[in-house]
């Protein structure tokens, strides 16, 4: 299934609950009818303005312009792509606190083929 | 922006995503990227019983974790996630480096829509769900590693939950 949609909203738009279901809806039924391997169906929808096709990888850049994007500042100024990092990124101080808190072997049950 | 996605189909072409990836590694000065290429085909198993009977399991890449979980990293991590099916989605998190994660963070369904297909349960257009559903970080540079620590981990997580189908959502 192709979903016509900018990087990150492979299943919908945010606070759409209804395109969501209806999106999904119609990639299961489209799935489900494949007759043969490699085939590729688009989905019969498209984002509501084309600007961001032209430029697909923008929002790289506007991080980098908000030095968002783990870089050191002055560093590699063309290069746009975010630094890889061997860290755990939380998306907020507050689960680094509770993934800390959570007993190892509990961790291991769920987060599979991570270390100590 | 408005961000919504509309009934129809755009007059252009798809979001050249491996032209621009070309054009910023040779503005760096270094070698072209070089893509993984699949060239055999995989046979298609069909689903053997109608959606409405199918029990399903949600398998996405864009780095969901659930709070209480540690976090993906993002230097070749190759681990997994496992989200039982009855997670709060207001427990849901992503960590990813290869995409904007601000739409998914407001609203998870973007990317893992779990919520979702519990409706779909409901409305009884599926069958069900598995108890655990996984998730993993796409951005894994090393095609080796993805093949032979994050899929064994995936299937073994099929083989033991036994769907009927797998819904594999990229990001």
């Amino acid at each position: 299934m192709f979903v016509d949609a900018p990087l990150g909203h492979t299943t919908g738009p945010p606070g759409e609950p209804a395109t969501q279901l209806q999106l999904l809806t119609d990639g299961l039924t489209a799935g489900a009818a494949i007759k043969q391997s490699g085939t590729i169906v688009p989905l019969p929808y498209r984002w509501s303005d084309d600007e961001w096709r032209s430029d697909a990888l923008s929002w790289s850049r506007q991080r980098q312009d908000q030095g968002d994007t783990g870089r050191p500042p002055g560093s590699a100024p063309s290069d746009t792509r975010n630094e890889r990092n061997p860290d755990p990124q939380f998306q907020t101080a507050k689960d680094a606190e509770l993934a800390a808190a959570t007993d190892w072997d509990d961790q291991c049950l769920v987060c599979v083929g991570i270390e100590p | 922006m408005a961000r919504q996605l509309v009934p129809g189909r755009s007059s252009l072409p798809p979001a050249d995503y491996l032209e621009e990836t070309r054009a910023l590694y040779n503005s760096l000065g270094y070698d072209s990227y070089r893509w993984a290429e699949r060239t055999e085909v995989t046979p298609l198993t069909p689903l053997s019983k109608p959606l409405s009977d199918s029990k399903i399991m949600l398998i996405g890449s864009g780095g969901i974790y659930r709070q209480g979980q540690v976090a993906f990293h993002t230097k070749d991590d190759t681990s997994i996630r496992l989200i039982a099916a009855d997670t709060p989605t207001s427990e849901l998190r992503t960590a990813h480096f290869a995409y904007d994660q601000t739409d998914a963070r407001d609203d998870i369904n973007c990317v893992f829509p779990l919520e979702r297909l519990h409706q779909l349960v409901d409305q009884g257009f599926i069958g069900g769900l598995t108890a655990m559903h996984a998730a993993f970080m796409g951005g894994i540079y090393s095609t080796r590693r993805l093949l032979s620590e994050t899929l064994p981990r995936l299937l073994d997580q099929c083989q033991e939950h036994k769907p009927d189908l797998v819904l594999l959502v990229p990001v």
